[in-house]
Parts: C-alpha cells; structure tokens; sequence
C-alpha cells in the first residue's frame, strides 16, 4: 500500500472465499468499468484483497483513506460508489453496515462491534493487502523479519525469543512452539524438513485457507525462520486439494519469494539455502496428524505412525523433521519483529497471543475473528458475532469441531484459552466455532460430528475404526426412538475407553462431542431416550407431527408447504397432520412460527 | 541395559526393547493381534494395553511399541486392562463373522482364541456384517475380506520383510480392506508369507480350506529340501497326507519361507515318481523286485572292477543327498569299491568353496549366519539374485537396505529385484564380475583404504596380490567390464568404509560363470578390508541345493575325504583306512567332468549316478548324451524320470526328504535334522540302498542308520565331533563343533584364522572378452523352480508351468520382436531352442535370458565348460 501513495483513494475489495462466492469477482469488473469509464482509473485504486473475516456482511469493501465500509454491495452498485463516494464525497448509506441491535449505520470499519474488539496479529494484513503482490506484503514489513534473523540472529536467538513468547500450536494440540524447534535443532542428522500443516479439515473451519489464500508469504517466512532456527533446508507445505485456490496463491508467492531471493540458494546473501514445494493432500482429516500427513508427502498411504521416534528425530523421509501449522508460522514474524514481550503480554496464562477462530452456524456475524487469548465466550458470540440471530436463543457453542466439545449456555462467561477449554470437556481445536441455537438437536448434532469422525477414521486401530461406530449406531438408535435405559452410559464407557486406547489425536478425541453433549444435554437425550421425543423438532423419528390446538394460529403455512398434503387446514380452523400421509419431512414444524406442531 | 519391573517381577532388557519384549523375556504373556517379531510395531489392534507407572503417574498405553525405560512400573493384567481388552476383542467382533463352526481357521485362530480366553460373551451393540466375495483367483492363497479384523500384519510383511509390496490397505475406517490394486489376483512371489502371518482365515492357503480341523492335524518339524538355506518347516499331516508347510516363528528363518518351501512340496505325491527299480536291455524296460535289482547292480560293479580295474568305475553324487548318504557314498566308493573317481554338482557347483574360500581362509565354508546380512551396513551381491535363487536370502537384504538403511551394491549383468533397493547397480558384462571385484580391491589399495594393520598382522601374501593386480587399471578395467570407472570407485569406497560389510555370492550348476575367480576376488576384498572374522560382515556363498555344504563337509569331491581332509594326507588317510576297514585310493580321482570325457572316450565303463541328472543340467549336453550312451553299465538312482534315466540300465528309485530322516548342512554351515513324517510311497531312501548295495559287495557296515551314521561321522570328523542327534532338535548347532559342550560357531575364525593367517590369492590376468557382437545367453534361474526336480511339483507347474526367453525392450526392438511371440535361439555350436519372448527389465541389453529348469529347452546345449558366457543369435521362429 506504502508504495502506491499516487492513488488518492483506494477501494480494497474483499475476494475471500465467502465473498467470493457472494459475487465479489463480478463487483470487482464492475468497479473496474465503473473507474475506466469516468478515467478515474489513475486515481482510484482497486484492491482484491484476501479474506477480510467479515464474511456474513459480504462482498465487502474498505475505502481508504477514511476506512469506510461497504457490505453486501452488488455489481450495479458500482456506479452508486463511484459517483457518489468517488466523485460527490458522500457516504452510500443503504451500503453502509447495519447494526442489528441499534439499527444504526456505522460507516467506519473500526467502530463496528465486529472489527472493534479483535487484536489482529496473524491477521494483521487482512483486507489490507493484495495477497498475490509480494511487494504489498513486503510494504507492510513483510520479510524484514526474515532479514532481521539471518543478519543479526542466531538460530539459537530464535529459538530462545520464540520460546519466550510462549507461542504455542495453533493446529490444535498447543505444544510449545519453540521446544519444538529446539528439539529438531538438537538432531544432527541431515537434511531437515519443515512442513507447514494447513490439511484443515473441520466441518466449519476456515482459519488456516483464510490465511494461506490472504497472506501467503507471511506463512512463507514464518517457515524460513523455522528452518533458520532448526538447520532445514527444505520445506513442503500441505495443503488439501479441496483449496484450490489456496494452493494457487501459495504457489505464487513461493515464485515470487524466489525471484526476490527470498527462498532458494543463499537468501538474502546470508548463505542461507532454504526452499519450499506445495503438497497437495488427497482429501482425509487424518492426514491433519503429523505422521500421517508425512507418509502422505512421502506418497504413502496417510495413518499415524507410532511414536516413538517422534517427527522431531525422525519424521519426513526418516529425517529431523519440524511441523507447524499454518496459523503457528504467520505468528513469527510479529514475534520477530516487535519482541516476544510484547508477544507475552497478550493472552492469559499459559496461552499467549491471539488466537483465529472461524465463527459459524447461528449467528449474525459469520467470519474469521483474530481476538486476543482469554477473551470471554460471550464478547465472542454476542459482542463480536452479534448474537443469534431471529430472536432464537443462544444453546451452546462447539468449539474444535469434531475433536472438541459444546460450551452450553450459562457457561458463556469461560475465558477462552487452551487449559480452560480442555478443562470444560472442549478443545482449542484449530479454532472452530459453531454456534447453536434453541432449535439445534444436541443429539443430532453428536451424532453429525460422530459421523464426521467415523467416516475420517484411517482404519488402523480397533477403538477408533469400530468404537466409534458403535457409538454412532447407538446415537442412531436413540434418535429414531430405539433408545434404551442404560444407552447414556453406554455411551460414556465406551467414549472413554475410546479416547483412552486409540492411537492418535483424531480417535482420542473423537467422542468429545457425544461426551459433552451428553454431561450438558443430559435432559435432552433422556427425552429422546424414555419420551421417545425430539424437543426441538429435529429428529423426524421423534416428532408426533399433531398441532397443538391452543398454539395454532390458524395461520395455514403448513397446509400451503406440505408437499405430501398431509395437511388439512381450512381458514379459522386448527390444521389437522394426517399421519398416514405424513412424510415426516418436517416442512410443517420449520415453516411454523408459532411452535404449534410436536 | 534398562532395569524395570513388569507384574513385580524384575527385568532387564537392552535398551530400545519395547515393554512387549520385556514382558516376553520375563515370561509373562501379553496378548496382540497385530504384532510378530519380524514385523515393525504398528500399535493397530491396542490389546497389549498395560498400566505403567512411571515418576508417580500411571498411563495406560500400548506395551507393542513403547519402550522400557528405567523404573518403569508395569501392570499387564488389571481388571481395568483385562475390560478394555474385553472391549477391543468385542469391537472386533462388530464386523466379524460368527461362524467359527464352519471356519477353516477355526482352531488356529488368534481372534477366537483371544475372544475364548477373554470371555467375550454379548456384544452389547449391534453388529455389522461385510460383504466380499471368497476371492479364489490367485494362486495357492484363498481371500476372505469378510474375517479380516485389519491387523495390517500381511500388508507389513509383504513391505517391511518380502519387499514386494504386492498388498495394501485400500478405503478407510471401517470400510478399509486388503487388496491389490484394482482387486486383480495376485501376481508375485507367491510366498504366500501373507497367509502365514494372518491371524485369522482372512488369508488362508488353499489347500487348508476344507482340509480338516486343527485338532486333527499332526505337525511335524523338518528341513526344506530345495536349496541350501534350509528353512525350518512344519509340515501339517493328516493321516499320511501333507495338508500343509509352515514355519516355526522361533526357527532360524523366522518363518519366513519362499514359494517353493511354502507351496513346493506336492512332488512328494506326483504320480511320476519312480517306483520300482527297473531293468533296461534294449529298449525294453522291466520291473525287478528290490533284491534282484540290487543283485544286478553288485555284479555290475564287481564285474566291471574285476575286469577293468577300479579307474573304470566312476560316481556321481549331489547336494541333494543328506550328510549320511554322502558320506556312505563316499565310503561305499572308496573303500568297498576302491574307486577314485568321485565328485557331485558338475564338479563345479562347490568349486568356490574348496578352490577359493578354503585355501585363503581356512574352511571350504561362508563365514557368517545368514541372518548377520540384516545388521550389514554394505551388502555386496556378486552376481546374486536372491529374489530368485534364495527368495529367503533376499528378505535379509530388504530388511537391511529398508529397516536397517544398508546399502546394497549389485554386480551382476542381470537387473536383479535388489537393484530396486537402496545402493548401487554396477551392471557389468556377464562374466566379468570377478574383474569388477579385482577392480575395486585395486581402487582400494591404490586410495589406501585397506586396513594395514590387518592385512600386515592378519593375511599373508598382500604383496603378490598388489603385483597381481597391476594389470588392473582402472581405465582399462572399466571398459571391459561396461562400468564407469567412478561407479567402480564408489563402490570400493563405500566397502572399504564399513566395517559391516558383507559378501553374498550363490553357486549352483550352470553357474560357472567364473564362480572361482569371482570367490578368489570376494575373499581377497572381504581381507584387505578386514571384513571377516566378526559378527555383520563375512562371505556368504549360497548354494543351489540343500546339502550344497554338507556334499563338500562329506567329501564328495575327487580329492578329498569327509572333513575336507586332503586324499594326499597320508595320515588322514590311514586314520580312514582304519576306521572303513578297507585300503582306499591314495590319490585323487576323476571330477565330474574327466569323468564325462572319459565315460564318452570308453575308459570309463560303469557309471553309478546317485541324485543327478549330468544329461539335463550338465554342461555340453551332447557330450553328456554320448557319454552315458557309451558307458556299459549305468546305474541311476533319483526320485523321478529323467532323459538320465532313460540311458540307465538299472535305475534304484529314491525316497522324499518328508520320508527319511538325516541331515543337511546349509549354507551357514547349520546342521539341521529331517525328519521321516511320511510313509514311503515309492522308492527306499539313499541311504538304505547304498547300505544294502555295500552289504551286496561284501561290507561288515555297522552303522547302516542315520543317527548311527552319523556318530561315526563325529568320530571322523573334526568339525563335527560334537554333534549327535539328540542335539540337533534345537537346530542351533553350526559346525565347528569340536565337543558334545561346543555350542557350535556361528562366526568362523573369530578368534582367528585356522593357520593363524590367512592369505591372498593372487589373481589373473584379466581375460579380454571376445569380439563377439551377438548376444550374450544367460542361464536363468526362477523363483518358482529348484533344478529340475520342481517341475514334478504339480503346484509350481500352475504358477510357472513353461520356460520363456526374457529380452531388453530394445533389443527386441532393434530385432523386430514382439511381446510373447515364440523366438529360436541358436548358438554356432548348434544347440538350439525355441521359446516364448517376453519384454523384461531383468535382461540388459545385449543380454537374453532363458531359465535352465526346462529340459525341453535344453538350455545346458548352449553351454560348454570352458565357455563361461555362450554368444546365441535370436530371431523369430519360423
């Protein structure tokens, strides 16, 4: 951006995934028209830039200098802008952001509730820069930590400032970051590899592709540091092939970065050699685990490995082998930069700096969040995410997807940092949040995860491979109303002999969410299981599908959306479901307003 | 070593064993279903859970894979751990068939032992049935994906100990299966070791499906008969039928066996095997009872020694017979008859033994245990196949190169499966292995990478070698051999900077391709390298058949007695003379191929075959042919017909090593027992009818049985003195074994060299190949053949039923050649053949290979004996 300063206004439109696929490429012609035709096209800049995090409000679009924003803007927006912000100097309210609660516009980014209480570290270029222009990265102090640790560093330098920054993984087991380095620094047996991990796989999750689609290179740097650090001269990213255009962008900034001898022989002309090469993975959540994803690099069939060795001694190819994730190397360079201090002095305990979490399911404000480590739950859900929307009821928060557990409601008020969450039966994960609301199944949504988890299952070890879908089997019977007496802790026994015999992290924490669920949704489950009934209505086996007399409005939405015309409803009269038509597809209960159907 | 306490009992274990094998040697079982001691842990199937304490915290975890440690406080069988085993053994019953009635493996089954032990009883879920077809399509092994409880030991061994990567786990989770890809049959070794290792009948050997209940099996322990790395094999028996072979897992092979131990032993039962002896005038052929047969042979003999003298008998034995027959032939040749003439194996097929190893190092024997090979870090594989000649061999390569990361350097002029491996391929011009090898002890000296110290302290003879090797430049070297010369370099580098360095040769007939020479090279580099005399390192010399070592340990040789006595020791031969009661020849007789030459000039008047086959695996077939048309009296005794045969005039049928007892000596020098599990059914073993042919002559012998024999070979000699049968159960005695306290000797010259030094030999000049532009013939061996003799095996026949000519793309190309269609070869001799052609990355170029096992394509026509490499012209067949 520094180095563009002819331009006296710029449009930095948001071209991340969720924007992109609400039309912000067609926006973006658009604009682009829109500039040429009235040859403002030298004095407006257009910007694509990566994810902007604010995804629910998209396609997004920041003006600078006075840092206004755009939402949901459409292509035939564009002469609108153009005349009226670029040319006029007035705001397009009907474009400006609404804030659900007060019905107040807010035109500047950093006050709308969204933005304003995130601390943006690993994001600290979003929306900000061209993610396929290193030179924008480069302006915005982009490789001068690379610089700093190969003039002025020693890797033994590196280490200690990473270790004192207690940087932990971000992938989701939060091991200290620096111990690592140093461990695989210990190992004098060449080559050493260091592989960036962004195999993300989480129903819900989107961290790691917003950072690899968004700012590339500073994950590119953070693993040159690493392998300053550690003496690797190699190094591979893993990427699934489910990200297209992740492995795109990445691969352009690793051209780029060599062309600026930023990678390849004798960077910076420091003698340092260190090179980087994308490998795309095949498409299984197991290939997340360390091992597996090195057997999978090595074209091998992906299954964790036993342990000992660990990676550290011998990992890729048998060799000294460091893994991070994604998020864990876009942390170095500020760490650099600024000083593990300042690293140290945010977050809470033993959870230092901020964390990314990917905020969806109900929830006003779906997107990418960077907030500081001990952040309430709350300030994230309502503050942040704007609360559940359509008047529903905030029910629990699943947070690490399949890995972690739900967060119910009254324990909103948990600080979110990795001891805290482990001890409320959750997990950082890698940073998933799904939000629920009072319509969510808690059974059903066990079962989803579980079934997730089944499926992802490598095979390898026996409680994983055939416990867990002897758990699903057993949700399954609950919630089409085969449930028995003494289901609950079946269930629990087999959860935690589950977690305390499998192999690796996926089986180990695969029955956290029908653990969790069940020790807060106790209740829940016992009315699927003895009342044989889905309170909220999802479970179509459960439902009885009669109308409730004294609810009905009379209102006929369900006749008029039934497609089986199962329904007889005349006006001012209760409408009748006949069961033997009923296809229990549940239109009836979901286009109900009243709640009259059970 | 790490001290930890396993149940309260105190247990030492080296470091890096895992808690598994410290509970084991503590003798407290842990039950797996996924571990086997040859495999890499893999912590699959979690039964081996243990509570350790350790630093005040006690953790459940797998003991298969996680290391002992210092003070480690080890529970094995707490109820907890007992109920989660419970649990893994239920879950593996979720998808698990419960038809343990009508299962084949019922009874030898882990799962439903395990699950009977634990008392398993309501799986308190719901199960799950499978549906995959009883896959029947391959060869000898039976799939059925349905009892597969995924213990991945099959996939691993097929990897981690075969190398051959045939199988692997396909889909995930609960759907993942084992399969080739795309589901095809199968189309490898044939090993079958995959069957072997299966815990339940997932994979099963055929003929154990329908075959009978475990319980009704007798197992039988023996020794393979096929070549001489003698694996241990159980053979299940069913009345007196083999049903099945399998290998003790505490055998020395381990368990491993290749196709032909595994699968090979049908012959045993082939309707062809002859039965009665038989009588030939003319072309008339008549049965005669077993006296009169025996009769006729004794006046044979008698007539022709009374008539012509001793020099006009000769006799040919084999590597096939055990140490007792060898030697009661060599007793029976010698003393009874007065006959010098004696050898085996073409008088060629031992020869690096006696001419190459025995003089520069002390005994006419490889160095080392075959299992030393995996702990090698260099391995050096001197025209050896393994894959093919000794597939068991070949398992300790791959475990070296792969789990043990050696390097393995080939020299050969075939592109072997090994070449696939971690090292180096030194393809050299076929015949010029021993020049390559002169080359990089040259390259050595020259770069001063020999051990002075033990060359100067150890070895005698270092400077005649140098001057020996002048010839050896390296330039000239490598453009004889078709190797760069930094290729040749490299390699003598990499061997002489081990000291784990390892050299494997095989031997065998129509291997002659300067196998002297090249032992002579082997030995002098293993010297000036100090690779000799220690554990991990050594010359293995493999021989083709199973008593390749013992036939030269009994003296089946021209020029020597049992105990690789010299027939020019004058004392040695008295201490013979003494004990056989008989004068025997003072000097040294006929080989096998004077014999021959002689037998076709007519000297040679009465011939006495005993398990070989001159006509169908000797050089110069047509000399072979005239000879033993010309010979007056021949005597054949073997188990089955052959073209040699056909030319006896009395053929004694022989029994089948699963119908006798005795003993034979493998490649590592290891003496192991046979055992007689089976009924005769045609024939009498060698043994008996060279006792009873002596007795015909006129022998007082007192020992006339195989334990008999064989103490009075422990009496005679040397190396064999401490061994009787009652020791030889164990199958851990490996000659010398000087007392009946000698544990035997594992590594020779350990604690030094016979003669207190060994010495180099000095080499030849070498030979500059001929102008000759056509293609080189390469006899070739396969897996799925041993001689001859496997093609009486009905099973083999299914895998491999016919010969084939193997041919580099290009050269086919360059001769117009396609895949599969018939081509004649021919040589300017006049031998010709016609065969099959099929594209092979095996043949180089400038190299066809064709299999010697078929006599139809009478491959040993091509062959001559001074002609090491024969040169054929290939086209396509009209």
């Amino acid at each position: 951006m520094s180095s563009n300063s002819m331009y006296r206004m710029q449009f930095l439109l948001c071209a991340g995934t969720g924007c992109g696929a609400s039309g912000s490429k067609d926006v973006a012609e658009a604009l682009e028209k829109e500039l040429a035709k009235r040859h403002l096209q030298d004095e407006v800049q257009l910007v694509i830039t990566g994810c902007n995090g604010f995804c629910a409000a998209g396609p997004i679009m920041a003006v600078y200098p006075e840092g206004i924003l755009y939402t949901q803007i459409k292509p035939e927006h564009a002469p609108l802008i153009v005349e009226e912000h670029v040319l006029k100097g007035r705001l397009v309210e009907s474009l400006l952001f609404k804030d659900a609660a007060t019905k107040a516009r807010i035109p500047t980014l950093h006050d709308i509730p969204f933005f304003n209480h995130q601390q943006l570290v690993v994001l600290r270029n979003r929306g900000l820069i061209n993610p396929e222009v290193i030179d924008e990265y480069i302006g915005r102090d982009g490789y001068f930590a690379l610089a700093k640790v190969l003039t002025e560093m020693t890797p033994e330098q590196v280490i200690e400032e990473v270790k004192k920054s207690g940087l932990r993984g971000r992938g989701g087991g939060g091991f200290p970051t620096g111990m690592k380095w140093e461990e695989t620094r210990h190992y004098d047996n060449f080559p050493k590899y260091t592989i960036c991990n962004g195999d993300e796989g989480d129903p819900g999750a989107f961290m790691d592709r917003a950072i690899m689609e968004g700012d590339p290179h500073s994950v590119l740097e953070g693993m040159a540091i690493s392998a300053y650090a550690i003496g690797s001269g190699y190094g591979y990213v893993y990427v699934r092939a489910e990200y297209p255009l992740a492995i795109e962008r990445m691969q352009r900034a690793i051209d780029a970065a060599r062309d600026y001898n930023l990678l390849g022989k004798d960077i910076l002309g420091t003698g340092f050699n260190f090179d980087i090469e994308i490998a795309p993975g095949a498409g299984a959540f197991v290939c997340g685990e360390s091992t597996a994803l090195m057997f999978s690099i090595e074209g091998k069939r992906g299954m964790p490995r036993i342990k000992p060795p660990r990676s550290a001694e011998a990992g890729l190819w048998n060799q000294p082998t460091n893994l991070n994730n994604v998020e864990t190397y876009a942390n170095i360079n500020p760490i650099i930069l600024r000083g593990a201090d300042w690293f140290a002095s945010i977050g809470v305990n033993e959870s230092k700096g901020t964390k990314v979490f990917a905020l969806t399911g109900s929830i006003t404000n779906v997107g990418l969040v960077e907030i500081p480590m001990g952040t309430n739950l709350s300030t994230l859900i309502n503050d942040i995410g704007g609360g559940v929307p359509k008047k529903r009821k905030f029910k629990a928060a699943q947070i690490g997807g399949p890995s972690g557990g739900c967060i119910p409601t009254g324990k909103e008020d948990i600080s979110i940092d990795y001891e805290t969450l482990l001890e409320a039966g959750a997990m950082m994960g890698s940073g998933g949040v799904v939000v629920m609301d009072d319509s969510t199944c808690m059974v059903d949504t066990a079962k989803f995860f579980l079934h997730f988890s089944v499926e992802e299952s490598c095979g390898k070890c026996t409680p994983c491979r055939e416990g867990l879908k002897v758990m699903l089997d057993k949700l399954t019977d609950i919630s089409e109303g085969r449930g028995k007496e003494g289901d609950l802790e079946f269930l629990e026994e087999m959860g935690e002999y589950i977690k305390s015999t499998s192999h690796c992290g996926l089986g180990k924490a695969a029955p956290n969410p029908v653990l969790s669920t069940i020790t807060h949704f106790r209740d829940e489950y016992n009315s699927h299981i003895i009342d044989k009934h889905c309170p909220t209505l999802v479970c179509p086996d459960l439902i009885d599908f009669v109308v409730i007399e004294d609810k009905c409005k009379m209102c006929g939405m369900c006749f008029r959306n039934c497609p089986s015309e199962a329904i007889t409803w005349e006006k001012k009269q209760v409408a009748r479901i006949d069961l033997d038509k009923c296809t229990k597809c549940r239109t009836c209960v979901m286009s109900c307003k009243f709640g009259a159907i059970r | 070593m790490v001290k930890l306490t396993i149940d309260g009992v105190d247990v030492s274990v080296e470091k890096g064993a895992t808690i598994l094998e410290a509970a084991q040697q503590a003798g407290i079982r842990i039950p797996t279903l996924c571990d086997d001691k040859r495999l890499i842990p893999y912590g699959g199937c979690r039964l081996c859970v243990v509570e350790v304490t350790q630093r005040g915290k006690t953790k459940t975890m797998p003991a298969c894979f996680n290391p002992a440690k210092e003070g480690m406080e080890v529970a094995t069988h707490t109820p907890a751990l007992e109920n989660m085993r419970r649990m893994q053994l239920a879950l593996l019953l979720r998808s698990h068939p419960l038809l343990c009635s009508s299962c084949d493996a019922a009874g030898t089954c882990d799962l439903q032992d395990l699950v009977h032990e634990y008392k398993v009883g309501d799986l308190p879920f719901t199960r799950e049935a499978r549906f995959f077809h009883v896959d029947n399509d391959s060869h000898f092994i039976r799939h059925n994906m349905n009892l597969c409880i995924r213990c991945g030991m099959c996939v691993r061994i097929c990897d981690e100990v075969q190398g051959a990567n045939e199988i692997s786990m396909i889909l995930r989770g609960k759907e993942s299966e084992v399969s080739t890809d795309f589901g095809r049959p199968l189309n490898c070794e044939f090993c079958g070791q995959c069957a072997g290792i299966c815990p339940t009948g997932a994979i099963r050997s055929k003929w154990l499906v329908g075959t009978g209940r475990d319980f009704e099996l007798i197992r039988e322990v023996t020794t393979c008969a096929f070549c001489s790395l003698g694996c241990t094999l159980t053979l299940g028996r069913k009345d007196n039928d083999v049903v099945y072979v399998t290998s003790p897992t505490e055998a020395p092979n381990e368990g491993n066996l290749c196709v032909k131990g595994r699968y090979g032993w049908p012959y045993v039962y082939s309707g062809r095997r002859l039965d009665k002896p038989t009588t030939r005038t003319n072309s008339t052929v008549t049965e005669l009872e077993w006296d009169d047969a025996l009769n006729q042979v004794a006046e044979g003999f008698r007539k022709a020694l009374a008539e012509h003298g001793p020099d006009s008998v000769a006799v040919l034995g084999s590597e096939r017979l055990t140490n007792e027959e060898a030697y009661l032939l060599n007793k029976f040749t010698r003393s009874i008859m007065g006959v010098a003439n004696l050898d085996h194996a073409g008088g060629y097929g031992y020869a690096a033994l006696v001419k190459a190893l025995q003089p520069s190092l002390g005994y006419p024997a490889g160095t080392n245990p075959i299992r030393d090979l995996r702990s090698s870090e260099v391995v050096l594989l001197v025209g050896a196949d393994l894959t093919e000649t000794h597939p068991v061999a070949k398992n300790e390569i791959i475990l070296a190169t792969g789990r043990h990361k050696a390097t393995a350097i080939v020299i050969d002029s075939v592109r072997t499966k090994l070449t696939d491996r971690k090292g180096m391929f030194l393809n050299c011009r076929p015949g010029t292995e021993h020049i390559l090898l002169n080359a990089m002890t040259r390259s050595i000296i020259d770069a001063e990478l020999y051990d002075k110290t033990f060359v100067e302290q150890k070895v005698t003879g270092f400077e005649d070698l140098k001057t020996s090797l002048a010839a050896y430049d390296m330039k000239s070297m490598a453009e004889l051999t078709g190797v760069e010369t930094e290729q040749i370099e490299k390699a003598a580098k990499t061997f002489a900077e081990t000291k784990k360095g390892s050299i494997v040769l095989t031997q065998g007939m129509m291997n002659l391709t300067g196998n002297v020479e090249a032992a002579r090279a082997a030995v002098n580099l293993a010297l000036v390298t100090n690779n000799i005399g220690r554990a991990d390192c050594g010359i293995h010399v493999f021989g083709e058949k199973a008593n390749f070592q013992g036939a030269v340990d009994m003296g089946l040789t021209p020029d020597s007695l049992p105990g690789f006595v010299s027939i020019d020791d004058e004392a040695a031969a008295k201490k013979f003379t003494e004990a056989w009661g008989a004068l025997i020849p003072n000097k040294a007789g006929l080989g096998a191929r004077e014999i021959i030459e002689k037998a076709a000039e007519g000297t040679i008047k009465v011939l006495y075959i005993v398990g070989e086959n001159p006509i169908e695996t000797y050089p110069d077939r047509a000399l072979v042919e005239k000879a033993l048309a010309k010979v007056e009296f021949l005597v054949v005794q073997d188990m089955f017909p052959s073209a040699t045969t056909e030319y006896a005039h009395v053929v004694l049928p022989a029994a089948a090593f699963a119908e006798k007892s005795g003993t034979f000596t493998n490649a590592e020098r290891r003496v192991q027992p046979l055992n007689p599990i089976l009924r005769l059914s045609a024939g009498r073993p060698d043994l008996d009818i060279i006792s009873a042919l002596a007795a015909k002559m006129g022998a007082a012998w007192t020992a006339t049985t195989y334990a008999s024999v064989m103490d009075e070979i422990a009496s005679l000699v040397d190396v064999y003195k401490g061994i009787t049968y009652d020791r030889l159960t164990t199958r851990e005695l490996m000659w010398p074994c000087v007392d009946s306290a000698d544990p035997g000797t594992a590594v020779l010259y350990q604690g030094g060299f016979l003669n207190g030094k060994a010495s180099f030999a000095t080499v030849g000049a070498p030979s500059v190949p001929s102008k000759n532009k056509a293609l080189y013939l390469i006899p070739g061996t396969l897996k799925f053949h041993s001689g001859s003799f496997s093609l009486w095996s009905e099973s083999l026949m299914e895998v491999c039923p016919d010969g084939y000519i193997e041919m580099n793309a290009e050269d086919m190309k360059s001769l117009d050649l396609n895949d599969g269609e018939n081509v004649r070869i021919s040589s300017e001799s006049g031998a010709g053949a016609t065969a099959p052609v099929r594209k092979s990355k095996r043949a180089c170029r400038g190299c066809v290979i064709m299999p010697f096992h078929f006599p139809h394509l009478k491959a040993n026509a091509f062959i001559k004996w001074d002609e090491q490499t024969p040169r054929v012209k290939v086209e396509k067949a009209s």
